[in-house]
Order: structure tokens, then sequence, then C-alpha cells
């Protein structure tokens, strides 16, 4: 029988050989345990988590810009506002007429964030729908019509959502003008993510001739080249942020190249609730 | 050492960790990011007076319950990194932490805060270490795990440090409610000549 010293002696060597062996194997046993810790958690750090959100959390982009006092600039900024929301409803229509058979083959399920990874290299939430729910495994997760993510794990009742912001993340986006104004300036932009204090920015690269301006809103690109980028059709038109900073690239050729930074309108990480696009069970691959 | 009391404690203190994240991370740019680790000060104040081997027993349990919390990317093969919730690497240094608080204790008076927050913070450095030490083998040609995405060990240090100087703010502040509450573990203080020696 072994003494307590040699007991803990294996239980250590165990963990040190557990902690080296590849990711898909260790996550097959840890998922089941990690699933059911979330859900012992989920019901009050759900509450807690809403509630420091609701004190922390950076004011939305949008509301950033609305106009104080003054009547005039607020006629003119909801005059624009009505322009940009006939703008996007024609954009809408646009998705929805070219994807409409796809959309309709979706549910959508509401979630609440039940915590985050509090960790700007890593950011994830997760949310109290999972496996129960429909919710599967690559599932694209917006917040009204802002992309937040894609689910990367689920368990029974609770799933992990990798953020947009995550340095992995690779987006091709579209960057266009927030108003009806200037409708032929449309351009199609790379972008990288780069998280950067917290939330998400990305740097592109774009020619220096290009119009594109600050306030600019960029989109998951819908267009004819939808090769690649791993994000599936029905997410694509979806708002990545607002361009709020264009710079020359000083590192490169500032003369040719511009770099712009691409924000989430809303602080990612503190969201308090969000929206998955679970595909219908009819229209899942036979998974029983 | 009641293991009930353990049991309640270590949720209520991990629930404030995952559900307080919010608040612990005001947005300041040079703590960005950075929390106090809760899991660290609980065992910090097992390991001050508890037995050895309960010790421990606990800080595996507890490090256990941080690797479960915690998903690490992992870059397999493909465009998208893997997120994967690791065993291992946080029970260890939550282990190894342990054994340095037991290594201190001697000496360190556990009646007062400031004593209680710096062992808070020297033991954290073991644990960061180890659990740096430990991601950044991950990868390396000849072992089969992959390695983290992104993964930096110096801004995971920096990082570290930063935990380190909150989670010795907040130890502060839990020392007094600790302590108070140290009829509910009925720890069995132990005696000999270390104990002698304070």
């Amino acid at each position: 029988m072994l003494s307590r010293n040699q007991w803990l002696a294996v239980v250590l060597i165990g963990l040190l050989v557990v902690s080296q062996l590849p990711g898909p194997m260790v996550h097959s046993v840890s998922s089941r345990p990690a699933h059911l810790l979330s859900t012992l958690l989920t019901p009050l750090s759900q509450w807690m988590l809403s509630a420091g959100n609701r004190a922390t959390r950076r004011p939305d982009l949008l509301q950033r810009r609305e106009p104080g006092e003054d009547a005039v600039r607020q006629l003119r900024a909801a005059r624009e506002e009505i322009r940009r929301l006939q703008r996007r409803i024609e954009e809408y229509e646009r998705i929805r007429h070219r994807f409409g058979e796809q959309l309709e083959a979706f549910d959508y399920v509401h979630a609440a964030v039940t915590r985050w990874s509090g960790d700007p290299a890593n950011p994830w939430l997760e949310i109290n729908r999972g496996r129960r729910h429909g919710v599967a495994e690559g599932d694209v997760v917006v917040n009204y019509r802002d992309l937040v993510g894609r689910v990367v794990d689920v368990g029974p009742g609770t799933a992990t959502v990798r953020l947009i912001t995550h340095p992995q993340s690779r987006l091709e986006v579209r960057v266009q003008p927030d108003t009806a104004d200037e409708p032929a300036r449309h351009h199609l932009v790379m972008v990288d993510a780069v998280p950067r204090r917290g939330r998400f920015e990305a740097m592109v690269e774009v020619d220096a001739d290009a119009p594109i301006e600050q306030g600019d809103i960029a989109f998951l690109h819908v267009g004819e080249h939808r090769a690649g980028r791993g994000w599936p059709e029905h997410a694509y038109g979806f708002d990545v942020g607002m361009v709020t900073r264009i710079e020359p690239d000083q590192e490169r050729l500032p003369l040719l190249r511009k770099r712009i930074v691409i924000e989430p309108f809303r602080d990612l990480p503190r969201l308090s609730n969000v929206t998955v696009f679970v595909r219908r069970e009819y229209e899942r691959p036979d998974d029983n | 050492m009641n293991w009930l009391t353990f049991a309640i404690a270590t949720y209520l203190l991990l629930l404030l960790q995952v559900g307080l994240r919010g608040l612990f991370d005001f947005n300041v740019t040079a703590i960005e990011g950075a929390e106090p680790n809760l899991l660290l000060i609980l065992m910090v104040f097992i390991a001050m007076v508890a037995p050895l081997h309960t010790s421990l027993w606990a800080a595996l349990i507890l490090g256990l319950l941080a690797d479960l919390e915690q998903r690490q990317a992992l870059v397999v093969a493909g465009d998208e990194p893997m997120h994967a919730v690791l065993v291992g690497p946080w029970a260890l240094a939550f282990i190894a932490a342990a054994y340095v608080v037991l290594q201190m204790r001697g000496v360190v008076y556990r009646n007062s805060p400031l004593a209680f927050a710096l062992t808070v913070f020297i033991a954290g450095m073991g644990l960061y270490l180890v659990h740096t030490a430990i991601l950044s083998i991950r990868g390396l040609p000849f072992l089969p795990g992959e390695a983290v995405a992104g993964w930096s060990a110096t801004q995971e240090l920096i990082g570290a440090f930063l935990n380190l100087v909150y989670s010795a703010l907040i130890a502060l502040l839990l020392h007094l409610p600790l302590r108070s509450s140290e009829r509910l573990w009925r720890f069995r203080i132990p005696t000999g000549p270390a104990r002698r020696a304070v």
C-alpha cells in the first residue's frame, strides 16, 4: 500500500504528464467536469457579472456619438441615423434576399453571459445555453447586429464563445461609410485582429488614396469571395466595428499605405446577453 | 480541517473571482487584465495553519478548480486554434505555492495582515513561475502537447506580477474575515520546533 507521500508523488507525476498531453485528448476528459463547474457557478456568476459589467462597461460607440443639447445637431444626427438605418435595411434586405433560405434554417437562441476569461490575450465568454438548447460547436454568436464570436466548446447547459477580438481571429471585412451620402465609397480590406487594451482593434493596410474615413463601418464581408476565414455564410454582413483611427503606416510605406483601426461598437467582453444562430433540428447533420 | 467549510469557502471565492471579473478589472491601462487570485489567497490561508498533507491536498483541489475554470487556446492544425481545458498547470503550480508557504510559515507571524499579504505575494511568485514554466514547455518539439496560441512567457510574467500585487492588496482586506472564520475550519494547529520558534 502506498504511503501518503507516495500518493502525492504519483499525483504530481500524473499531473505533469497530463499537462503535456495533446489538447484534444485532455479536453475530452476535462470538458465534462469543466462544464459541471460552470453549471454550478452559473446562476450566481451570471447575476454578478451582469451587475459588474453594467458598472464598468465603456459606452457603446454609437452612444458616444450622440449629440448633446444642441437641438439642430440632434435633428441632423437623427436624419443621419434614419438615412443610415435605411441604408442598413437595404443592406439587410440584400443579405436576406441572398441568404434568405439559409437564415430560415436557423433558430435564434438568446443566452446570458455567465463569465468571461478576463484575459485580453485570450478573450472568451461563457453562456448559459448548451447542447440541450441546440447550441453546437462553430455556431455564430451575435449581439443585435454586432458580430461577437463563435462557439468553440459546448457542454450540456453551457458553451464557450471565442470572441472576434481573439488574437488568432482573422476577419475579412468590407468598410463603407456610415451614411447614405457617399454610396460610392465601398472598399474591401482584409483585417487582422490584434488585441489592444482589452478590446478588439484591427490594424489593416489600405492604399493611401482609398477614401476610408474615421466613422466608417466595417461589416463581415458579403461578396463573391467567401473562401477561407472559416465563417459560415449566414454570419456575413454583421457589424465588426467602426473605424476609429487612420494613420500612415510608419513602419513600412507611409506614403503609399495607411493603417486603420477598427473597434467593435460594444465592449465585447462585458456583454450581458448574446444571440446564438442555431441550426434547426431537422437541418442538423444526422448526429444520433 | 473541516472539508465542508473548505468546500463552501472555495465555492464562494471562486464565484467572486468569476463573477466580479468585470469589477476587478477596472479599466486602468496600467493594470489592464489584472485580477486578484482569490484561490491563491485561500490556499495561503490554509497552508499557513493546516498540517502538511492537508495543505497539499487542498492546494491540489484549488489548482484543479483553477484549471477547470480556464480555457487555453492551443495551436492545432488548421487556421483556428482549439480551446481546451488543460488539467495540470494550475494544479501543479498551486502545490508548488503551498510548498513555499509550508516552508515559510514557521517564520511568519500569521496574525499580521501585512505578513499574510507578503506570504501571498511570495507564494504567488512560485505559483505563476511554475504555471508559466509548464505552459512554456508545451509545444516543445519532442513533447506531444500543442503550444498555447500567442504564448509569451514574458508577457505572462508581467501580467502575473500585476495579479500578485492586486492579490496581495486584496489579501490585506481578506485577512480579517478569514482569521475570524478560523473556528469554523477546525484546524489542528501543528506543534513542534517550528511552531515554538514563532
